[in-house]
């Protein structure tokens, strides 16, 4: 077997390779000083990181687990479904109003043709009326004109 | 397993990945419940997640980048977070502890965002195949870049502190 080289050793000690792998070369490491030595120094860097990375995890040792809110994560949708209702119901009541608005003035704008046709209606009845008057004529029998009046209701 | 169990087993560490990641302490709160509660939609619907903890830290992953990408002032928040952290120090805590952990953090701060996901991820225990699934790169070449992450870390800390870290 070929020594090792850094990226082997590094996969080796990760345990990122396939078990006939690792078997080959814990074989080769064992006899092989300078394989051996790189793997020392290999394992000595990653424990080297690790104890250096270990200092940032001292601030979150022993720390509480606060309850997890599902209850209020759902309220926090509900309180965000009420808000969407309510929006809707003010729109509804905006247009309901505009739509009010709307009637009444189509409303005052029908009384008005009322009263106009009320009018109109009681100018007709006067026309009838006058329509009942009857104008008429006297001729002879030639026709010639003997005299006019008008008969009225 | 049950939501609870996964919430109260998961819950500390996603919350100090998700503070390693993101610096507005305020909203990390918020960001981890919303995580959770989009996987308790998820059990409610009666589906099983095969990895739940590959699946909350790549949710909490996603989140943190899309909040990235909508704020504009992150550079200014990175400052902010070693101002937090530094002010979040114990009073009491060792001089040299508190000192190595401000220079870890600065190490951590100076990585490219991909690196230092990839580095906290795989302090955290993830195998590389893990890791590809919730940064979303190949699994092929986590190696190389996990070596190249080591590498620049190591490095920064024997060049300058060679001493404290022996």
């Amino acid at each position: 077997m070929k020594c090792l080289n850094k990226l082997e050793m590094q996969l080796f000690i990760d345990d990122a390779l396939s078990s006939e792998k690792k078997k080959n070369i814990s074989l080769h490491i064992e006899h092989c000083q300078q394989c051996s030595e790189l793997y020392n120094n290999t394992l000595q860097d990653k424990n080297l990181i690790f104890k250096a990375l270990s200092y940032l995890d001292s601030d979150f040792t022993e720390q509480e687990i606060p309850e997890f809110k599902k209850y209020s994560v759902q309220k926090k949708s509900n309180r965000f479904q009420i808000f969407k209702i309510a929006a809707s119901i003010i729109i509804l009541i905006g247009l309901g109003f505009i739509w009010q608005i709307h009637q009444n003035k189509q409303m005052k704008k029908n009384t008005l043709l009322q009263a106009q046709y009320d009018l109109l209606e009681k100018e007709d009845q006067n026309k009838t009326w006058h329509k009942k008057q009857i104008d008429v004529v006297i001729t002879d029998a030639e026709g010639n004109f003997e005299g006019a009046f008008t008969l009225e209701n | 397993m049950v939501f609870e169990e996964i919430y109260k087993k998961y819950y500390p560490e996603l919350k100090r990945f998700t503070i390693q990641l993101y610096s507005d302490s305020e909203e990390v709160d918020d960001f981890i419940q919303d995580v959770f509660y989009s996987l308790y939609k998820i059990t409610l619907d009666c589906s099983e997640i095969e990895n739940p903890r590959a699946w909350l830290y790549k949710a909490m992953l996603n989140k943190i980048r899309s909040k990235y990408k909508t704020s504009q002032n992150h550079q200014q928040k990175d400052q902010e977070m070693i101002y937090k952290t530094e002010s979040c120090f114990d009073l009491n805590e060792d001089l040299e502890q508190k000192e190595k952990k401000r220079i870890v953090f600065e190490i951590i701060e100076t990585l490219d965002k991909r690196d230092k996901e990839l580095i906290i991820l795989y302090y955290d225990g993830f195998s590389y195949s893990e890791i590809a699934e919730i940064i979303g790169i190949k699994t092929s070449s986590i190696g190389t870049t996990l070596l190249r992450v080591i590498e620049k870390i190591k490095n920064s800390l024997k060049n300058q502190y060679h001493e404290m870290f022996e």
